[in-house]
């Protein structure tokens, strides 16, 4: 329903491998990752496991050893066996200048290589997202319409009116309390004076306009 | 390094070095920068006083190897927003 973002941060494009299929086609786990590459693009000499992985990969780099390689953000494993984007003729020409002296790189090219390899700095993991606003949110529209629904329509049509509402019920029901003689210590059995036949002063707390007229003709009655 | 990262402290300022060493044979920059994210998240809740201590031991060899600190780059806070997957 209602979308909240920090409004400070600029929003990172959701980005995917684009030639992933999810299936896993023809993928030989036994033999090593160093198999012979084709067309090797400038400053990607070592590319293994290219063309075992790539049905799932795409055209990223495998970075290191073990299973299939998946990429995952977190914590606890921080640098996971595969580079996240796939390689360009740009990042090419970057790679062969990171082979150079480091001192030579802009900020600019730091910062590519680190998006080129990872999708998110761990800070970004860490971050809080800020859904519990939404939630919130929703939840106050949704409490919002129901009172509403109640109060436009439980209490218009008498139909809706539970019947143990009524006045006739209630003076029934206390007719029939009032002879049992219950709760005779604290409750309604002590307001009411059995040797005059009405109810003890105590009892005008408890009546409106309308149930003490119900009252009156009550104790009339007895 | 996941192995390092899995470890329950912050690792000594030699191994660090040695890591950073081993970047650099294998012409991978994003891995330092990713493994200085790591020994500083390491401090947890005393990261103020681990951090600038761990700075002042790599700082020489830093500036050999030609790394920027997360400070420069600007990684010490979050840079983007990604939506997270399960509020989709």
């Amino acid at each position: 329903m209602l979308r909240c973002a920090p409004r400070a941060l600029k929003k990172q494009p959701i980005w995917v491998a684009p030639s992933r299929n999810i299936a896993l086609t023809s993928v030989n786990r036994d033999a090593p990752a160093t198999t012979g590459s084709k067309a090797v693009l400038p400053g990607h000499e070592y590319y293994p496991g290219k063309e075992e992985y790539s049905p799932v990969i795409g055209h990223r780099e495998i970075v290191g050893h073990g299973e299939i390689p998946y990429y995952t953000d977190s914590f606890t494993v921080p640098c996971p066996a595969i580079r996240f984007r796939e390689v360009d003729e740009a990042l090419g020409k970057l790679r062969e200048k990171e082979k150079g002296d480091w001192k030579l790189l802009s900020l600019e090219d730091k910062k590519t290589l680190y998006r080129a390899s990872f999708n998110s700095t761990l800070e970004e993991v860490r971050a809080p997202s800020g859904d519990w606003k939404r939630c919130i949110g929703d939840n106050a529209i949704l409490m919002a319409l129901m009172f509403l629904g109640v109060s436009v329509i439980g209490f218009a049509d008498p139909q809706y009116e539970p019947k143990t509402v009524t006045n006739e019920w209630v003076d029934a029901q206390t007719e029939y309390l009032i002879k049992r003689r219950v709760q005779p210590v604290d409750g309604i059995a002590s307001w009411y004076d059995y040797e005059n036949n009405k109810f003890k002063p105590t009892w005008s707390i408890f009546t409106t306009k309308e149930t003490s007229k119900s009252v009156k003709t009550l104790s009339e009655k007895e | 390094i996941n192995f390092v990262a899995a470890d329950d402290g912050v690792p000594e300022p030699e191994i660090i070095i040695e890591v950073l060493k081993g970047c650099r044979n294998n012409n991978d920059y994003a891995l330092a920068t990713r493994f200085l994210e790591v020994v500083r998240l390491k401090g947890g809740n005393k990261m103020s006083e681990t951090w600038p201590y761990i700075m002042q031991e790599i700082g020489p060899t830093m500036q050999e190897l030609g790394i920027s600190t997360l400070k420069e780059m600007g990684y010490e806070e979050p840079e983007l927003w990604l939506e997270n997957v399960d509020d989709m």
